[in-house]
């Protein structure tokens, strides 16, 4: 089932467009990394698709009426940004501000709550002040709340940035999973390797547009690292699954 | 509910002040004799004074608190920022430089509604201007700049205009707008007030879904559905008719809005929403209390309400302000 | 006589003597204070005052506004006074003491008059005014006419109501001051007194609603809106007053002049309405 298809869609800040002309489509069981360099149009492509930033062409996501948009799509900025000094659970549960009253907390809510917390490895952190935990502890903490969200498809920016490695690999198998039952990813990554190992599919920006889309071995091809990126890279399957690594700048 | 218990205490407090200031006044009067007063259908001295001066003076002590409480909690809420407060972004200067027009030019004494719209309008020039240039985030530094700048322009407007005044006695009221006092107040300016008061007491309240949503930012809070353009102008409308009201009828009385919050988010684990119920009735309180505190302090003279704030307010301002800026660094 | 037709008459009076003027009598005497206004206009001769103050031109403060139209007014600045060239200044005992200072060293001679703080101090100003003006013969008989006149209005009242003078920002005056006297002399008790204010104070409106006087008397609004005056508003006062509010005429009670006769024939008018006179 398809979870979110966006035909030609372009951004324009002024006159350049930073996202051009893009096609894609994302199917349940999906976990898309979206790769490019800085500047690609990657944040301003999610955006664009969720209807955050004014676009020319068809996002599916726009389609559906703004009220029931948060019932489909959970997004995830880059920003990570907690305002006040809230404990972890109840920045958990905003996630389930789209379906009802903030007021009355459902029973399905506090499951729902609750299984996002055990998810994230959160269990013991619910009172603890969000705004007072380690980088990658808030980051889990906003991941959790955008899975209370409890939508078939989330849009994540650079989810993994200024994670330790452990915390990333979790982080990567917690989408890996969500889309194994059948959700459907779409995160931005600066990490090829990481990418590389995880994600389902792959999809590559340069300058605005959408330059390759396909699996990690399909995408990944020295020429197209070498001219998005400008880099050399060695890219190879081994027992503990695929290993990429750039190597060396482009002279 | 969670802070049931916060609710009562809240309630307890403004309700023990509220029959605290029934009883505070130049008249000496025995506490019996003056509340049987207020049961009493007989119409004597005391009864009058009950009727007509102590108790709407306790209920726009009330008003104002709510309305300034509220309007400084969605205001921080909004901006995610605990400096924003109605008086020191200089909404209540403006509220003020537009009732003195109002009242200067005539407009208020032909027709009745003139005062508080015309305050409305200055404070809604004062929070559209602030949005505008605080940005989407209220950074702090824009926040205050422009507070400040707001508040000079309106504060000097203010006086240019009682200056301009025929009336002998004009020109020291600037002191008056500038501070807020309840004192000899009546029914008439509960009634003029209350109507729009209520408005933006209903707006504010319908606010708390939206900021605690905001408190992931502002893209965050989009995707979550909340609809920021209606925020907004919810917002803008919201505070401009409480302070604006307020401001018409008892002066600018500044940072109730900064006080309350800060000394009650705590007690709701910060949580926006929580906030703004908790700040409604907690500026009661304060406002209340300040108004108890100005007739107990200087009983024959008339000390401005935001004199006492201001002593309590500043201080905490400027605390504010430093770990504001450790948090930067 | 009315008193009314009493001060026709003196100034006619006033305007037939003028000639005999003292020779050393000063020739361009500029006033810069309201009370020495009213003072110069019913004492010098015409044409000795060349300016009075511009309060003097407002029909709400001014006693003699119809004569002190004919006369230009002046901001009391030093700069306008010297520009003028007067002989002599007459200022108050309040008036600016840096306008003052400046004229001093300009050399310009100013007479300062203390403001009236009772009935009796008209008499000693209106002779204090003689003096500087060289006009002291006509001045003596102007003190007679008045002081006639204030003993035949002195009160003979056996009933003294109790009222409250009350202006803005609930100000009151009591028993030793020029309005408390002004009260007195008519027949009623000042309620200041029980209030514990002898001189000028705040009276607050709760406890000028307390003590229940018969009378309020306040002064006349000036134009457009001031909060000061909104407590003559107040919905408690009104209460108390519907049936005994006086509103009086301030320019009869500002300054200690002879006008002070019309402000106690006004208030003896209100006594009327508390029972006979004898």
């Amino acid at each position: 089932m398809t979870l979110m298809s966006l035909d030609r869609l372009t951004v324009l800040r002024g006159e350049c467009p930073v996202v051009d002309d893009v096609n894609l489509t994302v199917e349940k069981g999906d976990f898309i990394g979206l790769l490019g360099p800085n500047g690609a149009g990657k944040t301003t492509l999610m955006r664009g698709a969720l209807g955050l930033v004014k676009t020319t062409g068809a996002s599916s996501i726009l389609d559906i009426k703004p009220a029931a948009r948060a019932h489909h799509v959970a997004w995830l900025p880059q920003s990570r940004e907690i305002a006040w000094p809230i404990d972890v659970e109840t920045i958990v549960s905003l996630g389930r501000i789209p379906h009802g009253s903030q007021k009355l907390i459902t029973n399905t809510d506090r499951a729902v709550v609750d299984r996002a917390i055990k998810r994230l490895d959160l269990t013991g952190f619910e009172h603890r002040i969000a705004t007072r935990l380690s980088g990658g502890e808030q980051a889990r903490v906003l991941i959790a709340r955008a899975l209370a969200q409890d939508t078939p498809l989330i849009l994540a920016d650079e989810v993994t940035a200024g994670l330790d490695p452990a915390h990333q690999i979790s982080v990567m198998q917690i989408f890996q999973n969500l889309a194994a039952e059948g959700k459907g990813i779409v995160a931005s990554i600066h990490d090829l390797g990481l990418a590389a190992r995880h994600c389902t599919r792959l999809v590559l920006m340069h300058q605005g547009k959408l330059v390759a889309d396909g699996a990690p071995t399909d995408v990944l091809t020295p020429e197209n690292v070498k001219q998005v990126f400008g880099v050399e890279s060695y890219f190879v399957q081994t027992d503990h699954g695929p290993i990429f690594q750039p190597v060396g700048i482009v002279r | 509910m969670r802070y049931l218990r916060l609710f009562i205490i809240l309630c307890t407090l403004t309700s023990v002040l509220f029959i605290a200031s029934l009883l505070v006044g130049p008249a000496n009067v025995g506490v019996f004799d003056s509340l049987a007063a207020l049961w009493s259908d007989d119409t004597n001295p005391l009864q009058l004074v009950m009727y007509e001066i102590r108790l709407p003076r306790a209920i726009l002590a009330v008003m104002a608190g709510v309305s300034l409480g509220l309007s400084g909690a969605a205001l921080q809420g909004y901006l995610r920022n605990p400096l924003a407060e109605p008086g020191l972004i200089g909404v209540s200067s403006s509220a003020a430089l537009g009732a003195v027009i109002a009242l200067q030019t005539g407009i208020a004494a032909q027709f009745a509604l003139g005062l508080p719209l015309a305050a409305l309008s200055g404070a809604v020039v004062a929070v559209v201007l602030i949005l505008f240039l605080a940005g989407p985030r209220g950074g702090s530094l824009t926040l205050i700049l422009a507070g400040i700048a707001i508040s000079a322009l309106a504060g000097a407007l203010t006086s240019l205009v009682l200056n301009l005044s025929p009336n002998p006695f004009a020109v020291s009221e600037i002191v008056f707008w500038m501070m807020g006092s309840l004192t000899d107040r009546s029914m008439i300016h509960v009634t003029l007030a209350l109507p729009f008061m209520i408005l933006g007491w209903v707006m504010l309240a319908g606010l708390g879904r939206s900021m605690d949503a905001l408190t992931l930012g502002e893209d965050a809070a989009e995707s979550m559905g909340i609809h920021l353009t209606r925020v907004r102008w919810q917002l803008i409308i919201g505070v401009a008719a409480s302070v604006g009201a307020m401001t018409a009828v008892a002066g600018a009385i500044g940072f109730v809005g900064l006080v309350v919050p800060h000394i009650l988010r705590r007690f709701v684990g910060s949580r926006p929403s929580h906030l703004l119920w908790a700040s409604a009735i907690g500026g009661a309180a304060t406002v209340l209390a300040a108004d108890i505190a100005v007739r107990l302090i200087l009983p024959d003279r008339d000390l401005k309400l935001g004199v006492v704030m201001a002593i309590i307010g500043a201080p905490l301002f400027l605390h504010l302000i430093y770990q504001n800026r450790r948090d930067v660094v | 006589m009315s008193v009314y037709g009493l001060l026709s008459k003196i100034l006619m009076v006033a305007a037939l003597v003028s000639g005999a003027a003292f020779a050393d009598a000063p020739k361009r005497v500029v006033s810069i204070n309201l009370c020495t206004d009213q003072l110069a206009l019913l004492l010098a001769e015409p044409r000795q005052l060349i300016s009075v103050s511009r309060l003097s031109h407002d029909p709400i403060s001014s006693a003699m506004v119809d004569q002190a139209i004919a006369i230009p007014s002046n901001r009391g600045t030093a700069e306008d006074i010297y520009l003028l060239k007067p002989d002599l200044v007459l200022a108050g005992t309040f008036s600016s003491p840096a306008t003052l200072s400046m004229l001093d060293r300009l050399g310009v001679p100013v007479e300062q008059f203390a403001p009236a703080y009772s009935v009796a101090d008209i008499a000693a100003r209106m002779d204090q005014m003689g003096i500087a003006l060289g006009r002291q013969v006509e001045t003596q008989d102007q003190i007679d006419a008045f002081e006639t006149q204030l003993e035949s209005l002195r009160s003979q009242m056996q009933i003294n109501p109790r009222a409250a003078l009350y202006y803005a920002n609930g100000y009151t005056l009591g028993e030793k001051t020029l309005a408390g006297e002004i009260l007195a002399h008519a027949g009623f008790q000042n309620v200041a007194k029980e209030a514990g204010l002898t001189s000028g104070g705040t009276l607050p409106l709760e406890q000028l609603i307390m003590l229940q006087p018969d009378l309020v008397v306040t002064g006349t609004r000036y134009p457009a809106t001031s909060r000061s005056e909104e407590i003559l508003d107040h919905p408690a006062l009104d209460a108390i007053r519907r049936a005994n509010r006086k509103n009086l005429t301030d320019r009869d009670w500002i300054c200690g002049t002879p006008f002070v006769l019309n402000a106690i024939q006004d208030m003896r008018d209100a006594h009327q309405e508390f029972g006979p006179s004898k």
